[in-house]
């Protein structure tokens, strides 16, 4: 059975990450665009899990037999 | 001891035993026992059969038949109901007050007058605390508390009946959120009253558990309905499973009184399914503001160090272009101290050489003239020594040709032709041996004035 592949709370952590290390002055400012697009680009997934049916999810949870005992 | 002789039959047996209880037992007994079985029959009367087993063991020790009749009955069993806040049903000990009744056909059996359902509470009470001790000891009553609950639990399995209000509500409230957060809900359908249910949540707790790795979370749900019969959920049975499930369990099964076992092995007890599909959709609330915030401070961040950056760019700059520019002063003039220094050593150097340039030409001059002057002198000299020379070398010469000439003139052999003698010619060629010539030749005599041609006839 597919287990989530993405998973939320690894990506809040590396976010929460990079978020620290901007406020901790650790990045320069060659990094900063690669981390800044990295960081949205993972909110843009989380909210589109959030917000947005997903296709295959939807087929699994259709496809379960509910077998009554 | 009585003998064949003194028989009676069996009516006047009985109707003897149920005089004598009838005396014996005139009263009204408070009795504890334990519902086996239940029935009403269709003219509204209740048919106990009660029962005591051995403390503690299984095995049966004691039971009566007891009846209740059809008007007691329905006040018995609502008042019972109400306050126990159990099922009148098999399982439960009850206490009673009964009279004694023995009929000669229906044997011995128990009147039901009354019932005191705080005995039963009381007794229930203690089997709840009995079922908690042991799941305790069992170390399971935790374990479903330890599971973790999805940041954002979309995926959710409803152990519920298809028809109870609560599911509806449950469904409509999640699905519907007017936020537009996307839940998968998928129901299960159990007996959610009754002994029944017990058996019927468990098959659908393993029903899912084929899922588990799809699912976040379980939730049990009923509506408020009745506010009896949760009994079922103080099971141990159903609480052990509950317990050890894999997914975290909610339960939100609509009661306000005290929590089942099942509400307190649950990861989370709510109280209506509504409270349920709340908790849940706070969750991604949640989720969605931390996001939003973690979103909103990474911005503010990035462009602070921006801007940071451009401020420490900016300072950089007015900091070091006047240092650069008093370099670039220095150096300059320095420079042009230089170049100054230079031209002028360059121009002195380059007079000196002039100088020098022109006095060698002038010297230079000065000697070629003496040269050339030298070498015409000598060049003069020479002409007039070869010239004196010449004249004399010439004259020579003439002295020489003339006297050559005269020799010449005088071997000229016109000369000697002059003198008378001639010359023969044979084929043009001078003729010096006769022994070159034939009889017959042609021969030239060539004298002073003509020529004379013959033949030979004979040569000699």
């Amino acid at each position: 059975m597919a287990k989530k592949e993405f998973s939320y709370s690894a990506s809040v952590k590396e976010i929460e990450r990079i978020l620290e290390k901007l406020e901790d002055g650790q990045l320069d400012v060659d990094e900063l665009s690669a981390n800044v697009k990295k960081a949205s680009e993972l909110i843009k997934l989380c909210r589109e899990k959030l917000y947005h049916t997903e296709k295959e999810v939807e087929d699994i949870l259709k496809g379960m037999s509910e077998g009554q005992g | 001891m009585k003998g064949p002789e003194n028989t009676i039959t069996l009516l006047e047996l009985n109707q003897a035993i149920r005089f004598e209880i009838k005396e014996a037992f005139a009263d009204s007994y408070w009795v504890v026992a334990e519902i086996s079985e239940v029935k009403e029959n269709r003219s509204g009367h209740c048919y106990l059969e009660l029962i005591e087993k051995k403390e503690g063991k299984e095995y049966i020790v004691a039971k009566a038949r007891a009846t209740v009749w059809a008007a007691k009955w329905l006040h018995l069993r609502n008042y019972f109901e109400t306050t126990a806040r159990h099922a009148f049903s098999s399982g439960i000990k009850v206490m009673l007050l009964v009279t004694v009744e023995f009929h000669e056909l229906y044997g011995l059996s128990l009147n039901v007058l009354d019932i005191d359902p705080v005995y039963t509470l009381g007794d229930l009470m203690k089997q709840k605390q009995e079922t908690i001790l042991r799941l305790k000891q069992e170390g399971v009553f935790h374990m479903n508390k330890e599971t973790d609950i999805s940041l954002i639990p979309q995926r959710i399995a409803v152990i519920s009946s298809e028809t109870a209000a609560g599911y509806g509500d449950f469904v409509d409230q999640l699905c519907n959120n007017s936020t537009g957060y996307k839940f998968y809900v998928r129901l299960f359908p159990a007996i959610m009253q009754g002994e029944d249910a017990i058996t019927s949540i468990i098959s659908a707790l393993e029903s899912i558990y084929r899922y588990e790795a799809f699912f976040d979370l379980v939730v049990i749900i009923r509506g408020g309905g009745s506010k009896t019969d949760l009994s079922c959920f103080d099971s141990y049975r159903l609480a052990y499973h509950v317990a050890q499930y894999p997914l975290p369990v909610i339960t939100g099964i609509g009661h306000e009184q005290d929590d089942t076992v099942t509400d307190m092995v649950a990861h989370t007890r709510l109280k209506t399914p509504t409270a349920v599909a709340s908790f849940i959709y706070e969750k991604l609330d949640a989720f969605d503001a931390h996001i939003e915030q973690l979103s909103q401070n990474i911005r503010v961040n990035a462009l602070e160090l921006l801007s940071g950056q451009h401020i420490r760019l900016a300072a950089l700059l007015s900091a070091t272009a006047p240092v650069i520019r008093l370099e670039l002063q220095k150096n300059s003039n320095q420079l042009n101290l230089q170049t100054g220094t230079l031209k002028n050593i360059v121009s002195k150097l380059l007079m000196k050489y002039h100088k020098q340039t022109d006095t060698f030409i002038s010297a230079t001059k000065h000697q070629a003239f003496v040269i050339i002057e030298r070498q015409a002198a000598r060049n003069a000299q020479f002409e007039k020594l070869l010239n004196i020379g010449a004249s004399y070398f010439i004259d020579k010469e003439e002295e020489k040709i003339a006297k050559l000439e005269q020799i010449t003139g005088l071997l000229n052999p016109q000369h000697v032709l002059d003198r008378g003698y001639s010359i023969t010619l044979l084929d043009g060629k001078a003729l010096t041996d006769a022994r070159q010539t034939q009889d017959g030749d042609l021969i030239e005599t060539v004298l002073k004035n003509g020529k004379i041609n013959s033949v030979i006839k004979k040569h000699i």
